[in-house]
């Protein structure tokens, strides 16, 4: 049977029946299944944190109804993840998860050689402790801990926050290659739509709680408004294209993909 | 977990001065202390449950603080129940005699645990951190010839700001292992216990990167131990102030009856 998350009708709130009360997310519907890559924009405190929580199985919605697969299959890595870190080498660091499945020690062995390959951490570096890594690798180690467990869907809260220009094109190029091999579903969240066009296809905007627009890349640049509202922007690539074709470029702006727009220039460069 | 957060509603005990919330918890901690008499320990708790009731801080609270500190709570009232010898035996259990006064010691501990920890709940919940370290300066101004009083108030105030934000860390630590597969209702004992490694390691490591920035932070804002510093906010005695402080007062001297009627 397909896997897939299903949140229907989900509120959250933090604190509830205090002084405190904050509602983080409003009658959130949301359907994710199996190999689809999503983006997660919303402003600071929109709820984006608090959604993957819910998806992860983290936290129990107070009203509405959260259906996630069980058993290590959703796996969520927080803001931050090296701050977890407790492990005395970056090995057993990784293998904190599959052990917690119950795994046979083999099958554990296997799945982390498997993710520090995966996420390009060195092999001498597998016996370090994970407090000596670089931040850059510590990144890496935090993903490859989360990937061990060898989910179907992977859920990444700002995984670029903090990272180099080099780190950030790592870690794209890693996520990539891991899409390609496994078809996970990936959804992330991220400052920046540029770190995120080139790793996904399906668009979720949010604003105090509520998911103010499911949608792709291209539908999302058809209007601006959305993103113009919430003082968020298009990626670079999709910015320019729409600048160009307002010049009277023979541009087609509204591009799905990454691909696509890199075509349009392509061509208008002959 | 909210144990020693404030809680911003307004309220009677909100409105008060800080000095006297402190007085009337001193007053409550010697009270707790005083005497071992039990139906003065469920008297000085009714008094700590109207104080935090009358405070607007939810109820619910009563029952999270005391569950937070269950093992303690437990601790004590099992080692009274089990050690106390003296009284008339009620049941042996495991080689142990209870008797009727070991019961009733181990009541009247818990009681008094449980009033300290409400008390503290309550002063924590009305009174705004930097507002509770000029309350307990104030307090402590007699002994400013032999000790640095606003430091040490200033400690304490940190130390109960800071509780709060370990609290929150350990919530944000705890998420972080759960989504690592970390399931204490469900593993075995020595997964557990790494489980248990898993949060404590990296709360102790942030601790200690917390208190660096703290202290950079206020380093940075020109603090220096024992300069002379001033208060933006005036204290304001009012008369529902008074009026609590006599009444403290009063509780006070009727303990002292107490005790000394009691023996
Ligand atoms: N642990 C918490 N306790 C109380 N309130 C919280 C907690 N976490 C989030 N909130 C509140 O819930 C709302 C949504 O927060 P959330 O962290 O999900 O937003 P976000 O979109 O991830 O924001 P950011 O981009 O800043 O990470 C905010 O108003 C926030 O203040
Ligand atoms: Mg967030």
């Amino acid at each position: 049977m397909a896997l897939e998350i299903r949140l229907s009708a989900v509120t959250v709130d933090y604190y509830p029946g205090t002084a405190w009360q904050t509602r983080a997310l409003a009658g959130v519907n949301l359907l994710v299944g199996e190999n689809e890559q999503i983006a997660l924009l919303g402003p600071s405190g929109a709820g984006k944190s608090t959604l993957l929580r819910v998806m992860a199985g983290l936290l129990v919605p107070g009203e509405g109804q959260a259906v996630i697969p069980e058993g290590g299959r959703v796996a969520l890595a927080l803001q931050e993840p090296q701050r977890g870190f407790f492990a005395a080498t970056a090995w057993e660091e990784a293998a904190f998860g599959p052990e917690n499945l119950g795994l046979a020690a083999g099958e554990v062995e296997e799945r982390v050689r498997w993710a520090l390959g995966a996420v390009g951490l060195p092999e001498e570096k597998w016996s370090w402790s994970p407090f000596a890594l670089a931040s850059g690798e510590q990144r890496r180690l935090a993903l490859a801990a989360v990937l061990a467990m060898r989910p179907r869907f992977l859920l990444l809260d700002e995984p670029v926050a903090g990272l180099d220009g080099r780190g950030k094109r790592d870690l794209s190029r890693i996520l990539r290659e891991l899409v390609e091999k496994t078809g996970m579903t990936l959804v992330i969240t991220a400052q920046e739509a540029d770190f995120l066009f080139p790793l996904t296809r399906r668009v979720l905007v949010m604003d105090r709680g509520v998911l103010v627009a499911d949608t792709s890349w291209g539908r999302l640049g058809e209007d601006p408004a959305v993103l113009e509202e919430l003082g968020l922007e298009l990626p670079a690539a999709l910015r320019l294209l729409y600048r160009l074709a307002e010049k009277g470029a023979p541009v087609v702006p509204g591009q799905e993909s990454v691909e696509g727009a890199m075509e349009e220039f392509r061509k208008l460069l002959g | 977990m909210v144990f020693g957060r404030y809680y911003p509603v307004a309220s009677f005990w909100h409105r008060r001065d800080p000095r006297v919330k402190v007085f009337v918890l001193a007053v409550l901690v010697a009270m707790a202390l005083l005497a071992k008499d039990l139906w003065w320990q469920v008297l000085v708790f009714a008094v700590c449950l109207g104080l935090f009731l009358t405070a607007r801080l939810p109820g619910i609270w009563v029952l999270r603080t005391l569950h937070s500190f269950r093992w303690l709570l437990g601790l004590i009232f099992l080692l009274n129940l089990f050690l106390t010898r003296a009284g008339n035996p009620l049941v042996r259990v495991a080689g142990f005699t209870l008797t009727d006064y070991g019961l009733y010691l181990a009541s009247a501990y818990f009681f008094r645990l449980a009033s300290l920890l409400l008390g503290g709940a309550w002063l924590m919940g009305t009174t705004e951190p930097m507002l509770m370290v000029r309350g307990i300066a104030a307090f402590l101004r007699p002994l400013r010839r032999w000790l640095p009083v606003e430091e040490i108030a200033l400690v304490i105030g940190m130390a109960l700001r800071f509780f709060p934000l370990l609290l929150e860390e350990a919530g944000e630590i705890t998420l972080a292992q759960r989504a690592r597969g970390v399931d204490f209702r469900r593993q075995r004992w020595d997964r557990k216990i790494k489980g248990l490694l898993a949060m404590v390691i990296p709360l102790f490591l942030s601790v200690l990167r917390r208190s660096g920035e703290l202290t950079q932070a206020m380093e940075a804002r020109g603090f220096v131990p024992g300069a002379f510093r001033t208060s933006h906010v005036e204290l304001e005695w009012e008369r529902g102030d008074t009026f609590s402080a006599g009444l403290s007062f009063l509780f006070f001297l009727a303990g002292l009856a107490w005790r000394w009627i009691a023996g």
